[in-house]
């Protein structure tokens, strides 16, 4: 009798335990979810309070949780980020599934001459870190891609890892190294023209214009200062 | 099947089979892997002709005061620390739930529901979490107790308020893979231990532990790897500027090139962390090691 109250009682403080470590791991997400159906005044007011659109729900309130995810969808350009992904996500997925299988199949159903190094060459590279081949794929890439751009467009622009990588995190970096910046020249202008000719509208000529009167302005300017000049911030 | 039996079909097939991954790997994991070993042993902005100078680049990292060795500590530190408090909580909630507790599974889900957040947006949390407007929570909890508003993600202090992130994030996954372990071993053992009168912490420590051996050394693996490679909170909350004070060697490795263009600089870190990544490993699974034993 006493060894199951004494069980009872060990459950007990078990589960509150395991309770307390769940109230922080799930509080601060739920504060984010609260947060995220305030208006900025609302956050400012009561940061922790239970938002007005769940303690008064209509019309008004229902607008600011409207607002916040449509700013946040659109205006931040979310949905355009979450695509990139998706393009990213489902091409690599089909491409690792089959050709993975495929060499898997050969690997273990047949015997032949170089089957074991062939293997090991595979489960070694699972050894190297992105780190290191994080800054020679990237030069890769920029050497590449005028190959790329002008010859398979498309494949490029899907698989424009490193293209999209340099646009949104190293601006600076496309505008002062001219190998990595000339492909980010090919890339806008590339970018600019298949827009363009997609929406009907007819002035991207003109942008692809003056972008190619600023490379080659930038094309001179770096002949004339040896490699070291930045462009001009507008091209951003 | 052997080498003698394949037909000319066969080995045409093991062509098309193999080749077309060979060739991808080749080309986006060995050729960079070879060529970041090669920028190494250069001086190269990027852009103009590499200059071979040899092992300069490896001398000047280990300079005394150097970025890098200090950031070889930040490392040491955000694997040990968080590491081992870790590696202690996941086994003690996932021992907590082995012995049954109403709503396991509802545990497990949360505990384990950081993991599926981006690590970066989890280093957004957290800096709102840390943040000292008044919309931040732990200074605003501090700020009701009477006690001094914390500026928790100042460079001299990010790396301790990098801790409890890494601990709420990664307790789940390894409650998760540790739980599944214990789940694996047969019950018989433990009523065996229990009609001989072994305490539960006994059977723990006998039993348990011996058992899901395997598992917890994976678990440390993975827990220094990440840690020696650490590298998206300190970018996120330095703004995308770390100071050598916070510096890991990820993130100095990824400013030397990317910012300071100094590429061979850059690869050489790159090249020693895979290479220290290596012999750690290595030196923890040899000391780790232990007689296999089986179920």
């Amino acid at each position: 009798m006493r060894g199951s109250l004494l069980e009872k009682l060990g459950t007990l403080v078990r589960t509150g335990v395991l309770g307390l470590w769940m109230l922080g791991v799930v509080l601060p997400m739920f504060w984010v979810l609260a947060t995220s159906l305030k208006s900025t005044k609302e956050v400012t007011r009561s940061p922790f309070g239970i938002p007005d659109a769940l303690a008064h729900p209509g019309a008004k309130t229902f607008a600011v949780i409207a607002e916040n995810y449509s700013k946040a969808w659109v205006g931040s350009g979310f949905s355009a980020y979450f695509w990139n992904s998706l393009k990213v996500v489902s091409i690599s997925l089909a491409l690792i599934l089959l050709l993975g299988s495929m060499a898997a199949y050969c690997l273990s159903r047949f015997e032949f001459r170089g089957r074991n190094a062939i293997y090991n060459a595979f489960v070694a590279g699972l050894l190297i870190p992105m780190q290191l081949i994080l800054i020679p794929l990237f030069f890769q890439y920029a050497d590449w891609s005028d190959v790329l751009t002008r010859g398979f467009a498309p494949i490029a622009r899907v698989h424009g890892i490193a293209p999209q990588f340099a646009r949104r995190h190293h601006p600076d970096l496309c505008c002062g190294k001219f190998t990595v910046y000339d492909f980010h020249v090919d890339i806008v202008l590339w970018d600019t023209a298949w827009r363009g000719s997609r929406s009907g509208d007819d002035r991207w000529r003109e942008r692809s214009e003056d972008i190619l009167q600023c490379d080659a302005a930038a094309r001179k300017a770096r002949a004339h200062h040896g490699g070291h000049f930045q462009l001009p911030r507008a091209l951003e | 099947m052997s080498p003698k039996h394949l037909s000319r079909d066969t080995k045409r097939f093991l062509w098309i089979g193999i080749l077309p991954s060979a060739l991808l790997y080749a080309l986006f994991v060995i050729w960079p892997a070879i060529n970041a070993l090669m920028y190494s042993f250069t001086r190269w902005d990027g852009l103009s002709t590499p200059v071979w100078i040899g092992i300069d680049n490896f001398v000047n990292l280990f300079k005394s005061g150097s970025d890098f060795v200090t950031a070889i500590g930040h490392n040491i530190y955000l694997t040990v620390v968080p590491g081992s408090i870790i590696l202690t909580l996941a086994l003690f909630f996932a021992w907590m739930i082995h012995l049954k507790v109403a709503g396991s599974t509802l545990f497990r889900v949360t505990f384990f529901f950081p993991n599926v957040i981006a690590s970066v947006a989890v280093a957004l949390l957290w800096v709102l979490l840390y943040s000292t407007t008044e919309m931040g929570p732990i200074n605003n909890i501090r700020q009701a107790l009477h006690m001094e508003k914390v500026p928790f993600l100042e460079s001299a202090r990010l790396l301790q308020s990098i801790v409890p992130m890494m601990v709420w994030s990664a307790t789940g996954f390894y409650l998760v893979l540790f739980l599944a372990a214990m789940e694996n071993i047969p019950v018989d053992y433990y009523e065996a231990a229990h009609l001989d009168g072994a305490s539960p912490t006994l059977q723990f420590i006998r039993i348990t532990l011996p058992l899901m051996w395997d598992v917890l050394t994976t678990g440390i693996i993975f827990l220094i790897v990440g840690g020696l490679k650490f590298f998206d909170a300190v970018w996120v909350m330095e703004n995308g500027r770390p100071s050598p004070a916070t510096h890991t060697m990820s993130s100095l490795m990824y400013a030397k090139v990317f910012e300071e263009y100094n590429v061979g600089y850059g690869t050489a870190i790159a090249v020693l962390l895979f290479v220290l990544v290596l012999i750690i490993t290595r030196i923890s699974m040899r000391l780790l090691k232990r007689e296999r034993l089986e179920y």
